[in-house]
Formats: C-alpha cells, sequence, structure tokens
C-alpha cells in the first residue's frame, strides 16, 4: 500500500524567517518586560525612599515643634557658644550647629525609665504628692494646704509671674533640649539626627542622646533640618518656621534636583524667659 | 489516528501564569514594603489632631474660669458643681482636683473620632498672703483613633507617638493615640500695672514727671505709713522700677507702624507697651514717642490684654444712706460689707473706721458724679483699717483734694477701689490734689492737670496729663498680686509626653 505524505500545517516546520521574526519577538518582549521590572524596582526604591524620607521629615518636624511648643528660651549652639534664637533668618541643624531648646524640667526625674508611674513619666507636683506629702501639707492656713507654697512655685521674670517648676535650691526649672546631626557611632558611619536632654548649664546629657531619624545621608540626598524666627513685630521671638527637606529619587541626575519640602510653623506657648 | 495539537498550546498559559504570578509579587512586595510608611503619615495625622483635642479640652478649661471671674468675685465660690465638674478624691477638696462629667467633655469628632477623655482642674499653687489667690492646673487629655493596629513602619515613630496599637474594645481592635496638655493659670489682677488705657495715652511733659514703683507690703521698698502697709519712699534707693505702662490703642487701617504712647520725654521706670507699632527693621521704638526717659530695653510692641467695663451693680439689699452722705459704717467681712446706693452727685465725704482690731468692708453705688469740689479741706477719707469700693455711674472730680490720703486715711491704694460704671465718664484732678486709689473705668477720659500726685494704679479709656510739675505716678506693686480678679492668664503650657498613656 503505498502511503503518501501530506503536509500537515499544524506539524510544518518554522521556516528562518518565522524563527528570526519569532526570536526577534520574543527577545523583545523579554527585554520590554525585563526593563518594565527593572523599572518597576527602581520605583518601588524611588518610593520607599521617599516614603522613608517624608517619614523622616515628619517626625522631625513633629519633634522639633513640640519641643518649640513648649520652649522657654530658644537658642543656637555653634562651635559650643550658645546665642539666644529670636530674629533668625535660616538655621541649619548640623553636627557643630546645633539648635538648643530650653523646655521646663517638669517630670520628677529625667533619668528614663518607661515603668508605668514611674517619675520619669509623673510631673514633680503630682496631685496624689500635694493632696498627702506632708511638705505641701504642713501650713497654718488650711487653704494653702495641698498646694505648692508660692515661693516654691512662682518666679518673676522679665515682670511677669511665671512658674518655678522646681525650687529655687534645686535647680533652674529648666533642661535643655539639643538637636543635632552626627554618626550613629564611632564605628557606625550611618549620619542620623539626634535629640538630647541635657541640664540647662551642662553639656552632661541626662541620658543618651536619641537618634530620631537615620539614612538622612546617601549619594543623592541629605535630608535638611532647618529653623527660621519669625522677624515680624510681635510674633518676633515667638513663632518659628521648623522646615525638613530631602531629594527622592524619582528624578535622574541629569534632571533637577530640586528636593521635596515639607514645614510647620510653631507658636511658642510659654513666655520666653530670656 | 490524529495527534492532540491542544497540548501544545498549554505553555502559553504557564507563561501568563507565571508573568501573573510575578506582578504580583512585585505588587505585593510593594505593596508591603510602601503601605506602613504610608500608614506611618496616617498615624502622624492622628498624633497631630489628638493634640488639637487636648489644646482645645484646656482651651474649655480655661474659658470656664474666665466665664467665673466675669460673675464672680471669689475664686473659691466658682460654681463648679453646677458647670458638671466633682472631685476626682471627695477626701481631698480644698485644693483638690475637679473633673468635668463625661458627658460634658468636648468632642471634636471628624474621621478619627477625636475627644476629650479627661479634663482636670486643681490648684497648683496659692499666693502668700490673704485672700490667697490660687493658680489652677488645667489637664487635658484627648484621644483619636489610629487607621489601624499595624505596626509603625519605624520603632522612631512609636517612641515619639506612643500609640496603643494593641487595644481592644469587646474584643475588637480599637488603636488609638492620645495627648497630654497641662496649663497653669494665673489670675490676672485689675491692676497689674500702673496706667492702663484702651486708647490714647500722653504722659506728663514737665522735667521731674514720672512713673516708678513701690510695695507697700515690703518695708524694703515703703516708707512706714499705717497700719494699712507703708507708703512712697522718700529714698530714691528704696523705689520700684516696675510703673508699667500700656495702651491698647489701635493703630490707623493701613498704618503699620507708627506712635501709640506719647512720652512727652516723661521717666518711665518700667515696661512701655503698646500694641504692634514699632517697625523691627529699625533700632528706634517707632510705637511710643518722646521715648528719652524710659529704657529702651523696655518699650515692646507685644502687649495683649483685656480691660472689660464693670456693668453697674443690682443689689438687692441696701443700708440707709447716713444723714449728710458721709460717715459711712462699714461690714464686718466682704460678704458682710455694708452697701450704699446714692441718688445724684456725691461729694467729698469719710468712712467711719470700725473698733481698733477690725477690718470693716463699705461698697457705695453713685447714681450720679462723684465731685468732691475744690480747695484743700476736701478729702475722702478712708481709715486705716476700712476697704472701701465705690461704683461711680456718672463722671469724677477730685479737684486738687486729698483722696485716702490725709492723716486719718489709709494711704494705700488698695483700700480704695473705684469704679467707672457710666457708658461714658471722666474723671479728673488737679493743682496738688494726692490721690492714693486704684481706678478702673474702661470708658473714662482721665485728664490730671497740674501737679497732681497719683499712688497706685489707673485703668482708664485714655489719660492724659496736662503739665505734670514735680508730680508723679507712683505704682503700688501690692495690687499687682491681690484684688479682683479679672480674668485667668496662661502662666505655662506643657505637652505631657512621657505621661501614661
Amino acid at each position: 500500500m503505498k502511503r503518501t505524505l501530506t503536509a500537515n500545517p499544524a506539524h510544518a516546520a518554522f521556516t528562518l524567517v518565522e524563527m528570526m521574526v519569532a526570536a526577534g519577538a520574543g527577545l523583545l518582549l523579554i527585554a520590554v518586560v525585563a526593563s518594565a521590572l527593572i523599572s518597576v524596582q527602581r520605583s518601588i526604591l524611588a518610593t520607599s525612599q521617599c516614603a522613608t524620607g517624608m517619614n523622616n521629615e515628619n517626625r522631625l518636624l513633629d519633634y522639633v515643634a513640640q519641643d518649640l511648643r513648649r520652649a522657654v528660651r530658644v537658642g543656637t549652639i555653634s562651635s559650643g557658644t550658645y546665642t539666644t534664637a529670636r530674629n533668625i533668618s535660616t538655621f541649619s541643624i548640623t553636627q557643630s550647629a546645633i539648635l538648643a531648646i530650653n523646655i521646663p524640667d517638669y517630670y520628677g526625674s529625667n533619668t528614663p525609665n518607661n515603668a508605668d508611674g514611674s517619675t520619669f513619666k509623673k510631673t514633680r507636683y503630682d496631685r496624689s504628692s500635694l493632696n498627702t506629702l506632708a511638705a505641701y501639707n504642713s501650713s497654718g492656713v488650711g487653704l494653702l494646704n495641698g498646694s505648692i507654697p508660692y515661693s516654691e512655685a512662682v518666679t518673676v521674670i522679665n515682670s511677669k509671674p511665671v512658674p518655678r517648676f522646681v525650687p529655687a535650691a534645686v535647680g533652674t526649672g529648666e533642661i535643655q533640649v539639643r538637636y543635632f546631626r552626627g554618626p550613629r557611632s564611632a564605628s557606625d558611619t550611618t549620619v542620623c539626627y539626634f535629640r538630647g536632654e541635657y541640664p540647662s548649664n551642662s553639656n552632661f546629657a541626662n541620658s543618651w542622646p536619641r537618634e530620631i531619624a537615620e539614612k538622612i545621608v546617601d549619594a543623592t540626598s541629605t535630608t535638611a533640618l532647618l529653623v527660621s524666627g519669625s522677624s515680624v513685630g510681635t510674633t518676633q521671638g515667638m513663632r518659628y518656621r521648623v522646615q525638613s527637606s530631602f531629594t527622592p529619587k524619582y528624578r535622574s541626575q541629569n534632571t533637577s534636583t530640586a528636593g521635596t519640602e515639607q514645614y510647620v510653623e510653631v507658636t511658642l506657648r510659654n513666655p520666653r524667659r530670656d | 489516528m490524529q495527534p492532540n495539537h491542544q497540548s501544545d498550546r498549554g505553555g502559553i498559559l504557564v507563561v501568563a501564569l507565571m508573568t501573573i504570578a510575578i506582578f504580583s509579587l512585585v505588587i505585593a512586595a510593594l505593596y508591603s514594603s510602601l503601605t506602613p510608611k504610608y500608614r506611618s503619615i496616617h498615624q502622624g495625622v492622628s498624633w497631630q489632631e489628638a493634640l488639637h483635642g487636648a489644646e482645645s479640652g484646656a482651651d474649655y478649661g480655661l474659658r470656664l474660669l474666665n466665664q467665673f471671674a466675669a460673675t464672680t468675685k471669689d475664686p473659691d465660690t466658682y460654681d463648679w458643681t453646677g458647670n458638671q465638674w466633682s472631685y476626682s478624691n471627695a477626701s481631698y477638696t480644698t485644693n483638690g482636683e475637679r473633673v468635668l462629667a463625661s458627658g460634658s467633655l468636648p468632642a471634636l469628632g471628624g474621621p478619627s473620632n477625636v475627644g476629650v477623655t479627661r479634663l482636670a482642674v486643681d490648684v497648683y499653687t496659692r499666693g502668700s498672703a490673704a485672700p490667697y489667690s490660687p493658680w489652677f492646673r488645667i489637664r487635658s487629655t484627648a484621644r483619636a483613633d489610629l487607621p489601624g493596629r499595624y505596626v509603625s513602619a519605624d520603632k522612631r515613630d512609636a517612641a515619639l507617638r506612643r500609640m496603643k496599637l494593641g487595644a481592644t474594645t469587646g474584643g475588637v481592635s480599637t488603636p488609638y493615640v492620645t495627648r497630654t496638655v497641662e496649663l497653669l493659670a494665673r489670675p490676672k489682677f485689675r491692676f497689674s500695672r500702673a496706667i492702663t488705657t484702651a486708647l490714647d495715652m500722653s504722659l506728663g511733659n514737665s522735667a521731674n514727671w514720672g512713673v516708678d514703683s513701690f510695695d507697700s507690703t515690703d518695708t524694703a521698698h515703703s516708707d512706714p505709713g499705717t497700719i494699712a502697709g507703708g507708703v512712697y519712699p522718700n529714698s530714691a534707693g528704696d523705689r520700684l522700677a516696675n510703673g508699667t505702662i500700656a495702651s491698647l490703642m489701635p493703630l490707623p487701617t493701613g498704618v503699620p507702624y507708627g506712635a501709640l504712647i506719647d512720652g512727652n520725654g516723661a521717666n518711665v521706670a518700667g515696661d512701655v507697651l503698646t500694641v504692634g507699632g514699632d517697625d523691627p527693621a529699625t533700632a528706634a521704638h517707632e510705637n511710643v514717642s518722646g521715648s528719652g526717659g524710659m529704657d529702651q530695653t523696655r518699650i515692646r510692641d507685644d502687649f495683649d490684654d483685656e480691660i472689660p467695663p464693670v456693668p453697674v451693680p443690682s443689689w438687692s439689699f441696701v443700708s440707709a444712706n447716713p444723714a449728710g452722705n458721709t460717715n459711712f459704717v462699714t461690714g464686718a467681712s466682704p460678704t458682710t460689707r455694708t452697701r450704699y446706693i446714692i441718688s445724684g452727685n456725691l461729694g467729698e465725704f469719710a468712712v467711719t473706721a470700725p473698733a481698733a482690731g477690725n477690718t470693716g468692708y463699705v461698697e457705695i453705688l453713685i447714681n450720679g458724679n462723684l465731685d468732691i469740689g475744690n480747695g484743700g479741706g476736701a478729702n475722702i477719707v478712708i481709715p486705716p483699717n476700712v476697704y472701701a469700693t465705690l461704683y461711680v455711674n456718672g463722671n469724677i472730680d477730685f479737684g486738687n483734694g486729698t483722696v485716702n490720703a490725709n492723716a486719718a486715711s489709709s494711704k494705700v491704694a488698695s483700700h480704695l477701689t473705684v469704679y467707672g460704671v457710666h457708658a461714658t465718664g471722666t474723671y479728673s484732678a488737679s493743682g496738688n490734689a494726692e490721690q492714693i486709689i486704684s481706678f478702673y473705668g474702661p470708658n473714662y477720659d482721665v485728664t490730671l492737670s497740674g501737679t497732681v500726685t497719683t499712688v497706685g494704679s489707673i485703668v482708664s479709656k485714655s489719660f492724659r496729663i496736662n503739665g505734670g510739675g514735680n508730680g508723679g505716678f507712683h505704682y503700688d506693686e501690692a495690687l499687682g498680686r491681690s484684688g479682683d480678679i479679672s480674668g485667668w492668664a496662661v502662666a505655662s503650657y506643657f505637652d505631657d509626653a512621657r505621661a501614661d498613656f
């Protein structure tokens, strides 16, 4: 029986041209997909860097704004010299240019202790102490018992009666919060921003300064922290702008390197003491 | 037999699935990486909203204190109970903590359900002398819902914001964040400065006229006086330099800087305060003209206060007026003081001293002018053991008389308080008048002519000295520590970031 081979189109081999076209199309597809994946990867990294940067900005602004709101003095320390800061144009916080904000020495202790009810977390004059401690309940005038003696509680600064926060014999009633930038440690050069609390007349911190933002310097971006004071009339020395910026990696090196910028304006709530 | 060509096409499905899987993984990675970071931003927003809530609670407490002050003189009789406040510990009520009922706490609402969760007021300290005026402490805590219980992207955020991410209510996750703000409110006394005006102020232009201060309760800064207290010291070394003057005069529309107090070269030993007017770009103080006699470092333009008028009293019970409307008698305490209403004008008068060792209190409403006339014998006599309060529903003219300043008088300004309660009024004195007084009349134009000596404090609509001679204005600093409380000012603000939440 003679068999006749007939060409089945489904089993037909590819021609060279078809192979070339298919290979070309395949390579093109792979290139497109690879390119897309690389772009997506870059986008993820850039977006992640952007989100981290924005979080850093928010946190830095929130920390500084919180301390400014409750400040009683605002100054800068450059090359170890403290200067009162009122009408400052722009002060960039670096390792040697430190923002110094004095806040009330409000707590019973400034040694960190996160236990519930610790003196680190309670006001020096909490109500239960005022109710019960003999120091606040030994007056012959009944009306005065359960309150802080006036001479211990109040002083006059700039003609205004203001709280002492601590008895005169105990301290100045202020602690100084310092913001600065620097490497995490001698062995870890990652640049961070730090917030440290110091006795108002000392360079020895109450505890190790807390790291409040990391990865603030990389090849293309440095997160800046700037403070400027209002120069306008009655707001002079009472209103500050805190500003932070960094450069997202969305932009290529060949285009503008203008960064994002967030700022907050803060009005001091307390009468200044300087 | 025909081959199954369908099986040759399965590769496309696999490739498609793998592609979808890869892109799904990419999207998942992106989502898991970025979502916490953007959630952190949302958490930060809630943290800020909680602060707004806490500050609104503190404002609520301060506003209530000021409302009390507008109607009640004694801060120890403020109607806390009637306003839904109760003691948090009934064993400690003298200066103890009061809390606002939960149903009355301010609720701000919004997507984060912001609301005050606790608002407490207690007495922080009291003045060192009677009436031991309190400083109140207002402590406000507010909360805001968080977007989810997921942890923050960065432990530093948790350290700052101290969020309750694991909180549950009835087994349901209800993460939240709280903020606590503490204010100290100090009393604002009506007479906390030498001279305060709502509008213009023009000081004496003679070479010797000036403003300074002393302290009638401090023997180091006063000369021996009466049992009521010391008098203005003769020795310049005993005098003080807190004779602050302040004006609420507004600038004309469209004028950013300019003179709001006319100093006329007067010597002012104290702060000089206006509301704006000083150009920060210049060293000069444009807000005060003729400021050569002032300490330039004490001229400021950040004055901020209110001097609301005092209404005409409405008394349900008054005593019969004494014959000739003089020799008014007193009651034994501030709450049992005698009250008189004079229909028409009142001239010079005296208050009869209570028995030695006692203190007397009297209040007189004059529905007319208080005009003691001219002449060396014109007097208002307030004995040393008497506190007198006058409400004048008309004009005041002390001529060149002696007001609370002769030998039979207290010679201390806190013992004679005069309120000008008419809608418009004038206050005048002239010649060699001597007045030891605390005067409060935000609707009154004060004009002093000649060599008038004033000891005490004046709050008025305007203040003008024609001449001045060897007279002067001597503020008694004791007035700034006691007397009527006109309101409450924030002495301290603290955002308690370490408290247990």
